[in-house]
C-alpha cells in the first residue's frame, strides 16, 4: 500500500511539473504575442486560445497535487475541537466527498470528450483545434485526481483499520494553515541562505 | 428551498469536506431536489469552461508572479530604502513595515504573499531596536492585507469574473483606498506609539544622504509596478497579459539577484500549482453551482426575500458587512468570496450600489477577514515567520489595524468617491 502512495504522489508531482510547464509556456507565448502585437502591429490570436486550454490542463493536474499535499481548503473550525478519532471520521468522509463530487465530473467529462471525438469536433476559432487534443490532456487529470483519490482512500481506511490515526492524518488529515506556512516558509528561508548576496 | 440550502451547505462545510466537494455537492443536491432538468450533466462542461476562460487565466500567472517575487531578492532591498524615509516617524521601522508592504502591493496581487516577503524580511528588527513586538508583528499582518488592494489583485480578477465587473475599473477604483488605509495604518501605529512611547522603540537616525542613496533601490518595483498595472492603461495588455509581464520581469529580477535557479524556479512552480489546484477547484464547483441556483431560481428567491424585508438600502448593505465580518472570523478568504459573492452581490446591486464599489467594499472586508482570529490567514503567516510565542501576540498586535479597516469601511460606505473618483474621472 506504502508503494501505491508514494507512485501516486509521485504521479501528481509530475502531473504538477507538466501544468506548471504548461502555465510558463503561457507566460511565454502571451509575453511574445504581446510585444509583437504592440510593435509590429500584428496579432496572431490563437495565443488567447492555447493558453485557455493550458490552463484547463493544469487545473485538472493541479487538483491532484493539491490533493496530494492537502491543501484543498477545508473548514476546521469544527473539526479542531473534536477527539482525533473522530477527526480521523471526517478525514475520510472529507476524501469521499472530493472523490463524490469530482467523479460526478470525470462521468460527465467522458461524455463531453467522447462527443467531441465522435463528431470530431474542433474550436470556433481561426485555428480550428480539434477539442479531443486539449480535452482528451484535461480528462486525462480528473482521472489522475480520481484514482489517486481512492489510492488515498484505500490507504487512510487501511490505516484506520489498523488503529492507526496518525497514518489517517498523514494521507487524508486537514492540514492547518500554520501547517503548509511552515513548510513554505522553510523553504524560502532555506533559499535565502543558499542564495549569494550582491 | 433557501433554508435547505444554507442549511445543506453548513452542514458539508462544518464535516469539513473540503470547500470546493461542498459547493459541488451542494449543487447536486439542488439540482437533483429543484429541477426539472438534469442540471448535473453540466458538470464537466462547467468544469470545461472554467478552465477556459481567459478572464481566469489571470489568476494562476498572478500566483506564479507572487511565488517569483516572494522569491527574487527584491524584497530586502526595497525594505531597506523604505528605512530612511520612513523610520524617522514615532513608531519607527514600523512605518517602514507598512510602506514596503504598500509597495510591495503594488506590484503583487496576493496579501499572503506580502505579508511573508516582507515579514521574512523585516521579522528580526523587532528585537533589535526594542519595538514592542505585538505591534510589530501586527503592522506586517495587517500591512500585507494591501497586497489584494492595490492593484494588481488576484481577489479582484476572482471578483470580476464571477460578476462580470471590469478589472481595469477595479483596479482603478483601489488606488485610492489602498493608499489611504495605509496612511490609516500608520496613523494608527502613530497614535499608537505617541500614547505609549515605549512602543516605538529606538530611534534611528538617518540622514538626506541615506534617503537619495536608497533611491535607486525602488526602481524595480517601480518598474514592475509601471509592467503590470500601467500596461492596463496604456491600452496596451490584458490583466492576464500583464501578469505574463510580471512574472517575467520578477524572473529577470531574479536573476539580477542572482537567485533564479533550478531549485527555486521548482519551488515557484510546485507552489503555484497547489494554490491553483484549491483556487481552481472551488471556482470549477462554484460555477457549476452558480448555474443550478440560477437554473433553480434560488438567487432570484434570496434577492426577492432580501427586498420583502423592505429593509432601506443602507440597512442591507449593514447586514451585508456584519455577515462578512462574522463569517471572515471563521472561513478561509478566497473560499469564502467564491461561495458568497455569486449570491450576495446580484442583491447589493438590485439595491441600487455600484458593482465596481461593491467590489472594493468585499476586498476591504476580506482584508479584515484576514486578520481577525480564529482564522486569519495573515496572523497565521506572521506567526510562522516569527516561529516562537504564540499566535495569541500577533491577534492583539494586529486588532488595533482591526479597528483601522472599519473605520476605512465606514468611509467608504460613507463617502463611496473614495473609490469610484478616479474610474468616474476616466469613464469621462
Amino acid at each position: 500500500m506504502e508503494r501505491l502512495v508514494s507512485g501516486a504522489t509521485r504521479v501528481a508531482q509530475f502531473g504538477a511539473w507538466f501544468g506548471g510547464a504548461l502555465l510558463v509556456l503561457a507566460v511565454l507565448a502571451i509575453a511574445a504575442e504581446l510585444i509583437f502585437r504592440n510593435v509590429a502591429g500584428y496579432s496572431f490570436g490563437a495565443v488567447d486560445e492555447l493558453c485557455g486550454y493550458a490552463l484547463a490542463i493544469a487545473s485538472t493536474w493541479a487538483f491532484a497535487f493539491a490533493l496530494v499535499h492537502r491543501t484543498h481548503i477545508r473548514i476546521d473550525t469544527f473539526y479542531v475541537v473534536l477527539p482525533r478519532r473522530l477527526q480521523a471520521g471526517l478525514d475520510l468522509v472529507a476524501l469521499l466527498g472530493m472523490i463524490a463530487f469530482f467523479t460526478v465530473v470525470l462521468r460527465y467529462g467522458w461524455d463531453l470528450v467522447a462527443r467531441s471525438f465522435s463528431i470530431g469536433q474542433r474550436a470556433m476559432t481561426p485555428l480550428r483545434t480539434p477539442l479531443i487534443f486539449p480535452q482528451m490532456l484535461w480528462f486525462a487529470g480528473l482521472v489522475a485526481l480520481i484514482v489517486i483519490a481512492l489510492i488515498l482512500l484505500a490507504s487512510a481506511v487501511q490505516a484506520m483499520y489498523r488503529g492507526d490515526l496518525a497514518g489517517v492524518g498523514r494521507v487524508a488529515g486537514s492540514r492547518s494553515a500554520q501547517d503548509a506556512l511552515e513548510e513554505e516558509l522553510t523553504d524560502i528561508e532555506r533559499l535565502r541562505a543558499a542564495g549569494p548576496e550582491r | 428551498m433557501i433554508a435547505a440550502s444554507l442549511a445543506l451547505l453548513g452542514g458539508l462545510m462544518l464535516l469539513s469536506i473540503p470547500v470546493a466537494a461542498s459547493l459541488g455537492l451542494l449543487g447536486l443536491a439542488l439540482s437533483e431536489f429543484y429541477a426539472f432538468l438534469p442540471l448535473h450533466r453540466a458538470t464537466a462542461q462547467m468544469a470545461w469552461n472554467a478552465g477556459n476562460d481567459s478572464v481566469l487565466l489571470a489568476v494562476p500567472l498572478f500566483i506564479l508572479l507572487g511565488e517569483t517575487l516572494l522569491r527574487s531578492g527584491m524584497a530586502e532591498r526595497m525594505y531597506g530604502a523604505m528605512v530612511p524615509w520612513l523610520s524617522w516617524l514615532p513608531g519607527g521601522l514600523m512605518h517602514s513595515n507598512i510602506g514596503a508592504c504598500t509597495m510591495f502591493a503594488a506590484t503583487c496581487g496576493s496579501s499572503v504573499a506580502t505579508a511573508a516577503t516582507i515579514g521574512t524580511v523585516a521579522i528580526d528588527q523587532a528585537e533589535r531596536y526594542g519595538y514592542n513586538e505585538r505591534l510589530f508583528l501586527g503592522t506586517l499582518a495587517a500591512g500585507g492585507t494591501l497586497g489584494i488592494l492595490i492593484p494588481p489583485s488576484i481577489n479582484m480578477i476572482v471578483y470580476g469574473a464571477l460578476t462580470n465587473t471590469s478589472i481595469p475599473k477595479l483596479y482603478l477604483a483601489g488606488f485610492v483606498p489602498g493608499f489611504l488605509l495605509a496612511g490609516l495604518f500608520m496613523l494608527t501605529t502613530y497614535i499608537a506609539c505617541r500614547l505609549r512611547p515605549a512602543w516605538g522603540g529606538r530611534k534611528i537616525v538617518t540622514s538626506w544622504a541615506d534617503r537619495v542613496r536608497v533611491l535607486p533601490d525602488l526602481v524595480p518595483p517601480l518598474l514592475i509596478f509601471i509592467l503590470v498595472v500601467g500596461v492596463i492603461y496604456a491600452g496596451w495588455a490584458t490583466p492576464s497579459e500583464s501578469a505574463a509581464l510580471g512574472v517575467l520581469a520578477a524572473a529577470a529580477l531574479a536573476a539580477w539577484n542572482r537567485r533564479l535557479n533550478i531549485a527555486t524556479i521548482r519551488a515557484a512552480i510546485e507552489g503555484t500549482m497547489k494554490t491553483t489546484g484549491m483556487a481552481m477547484a472551488i471556482l470549477t464547483a462554484s460555477y457549476f453551482l452558480n448555474f443550478v441556483i440560477t437554473s433553480i431560481g434560488l438567487t432570484r428567491q434570496i434577492s426577492d426575500a432580501v427586498l420583502g424585508l423592505q429593509m432601506s438600502p443602507l440597512v442591507t448593505l449593514l447586514w451585508v458587512i456584519v455577515f462578512y465580518l462574522i463569517l471572515g472570523c471563521v472561513m478561509e478568504t478566497l473560499s469564502m468570496m467564491i461561495a458568497t459573492v455569486p449570491i450576495i452581490a446580484p442583491v447589493v446591486f438590485s439595491l441600487g450600489y455600484d458593482p465596481v464599489w461593491f467590489g472594493i467594499l468585499v476586498i476591504l472586508l476580506i482584508e479584515t477577514a484576514m486578520i481577525t482570529p480564529p482564522v486569519g490567514i495573515n496572523l497565521f503567516v506572521v506567526q510562522g515567520l516569527r516561529k516562537r510565542g504564540g499566535l495569541n501576540d500577533v491577534i492583539i498586535g494586529a486588532a488595533p489595524f482591526v479597528g483601522t479597516l472599519l473605520v476605512m469601511i465606514a468611509l467608504l460606505v460613507a463617502f463611496p468617491n473614495i473609490a469610484m473618483f478616479l474610474p468616474n474621472a476616466l469613464n469621462e
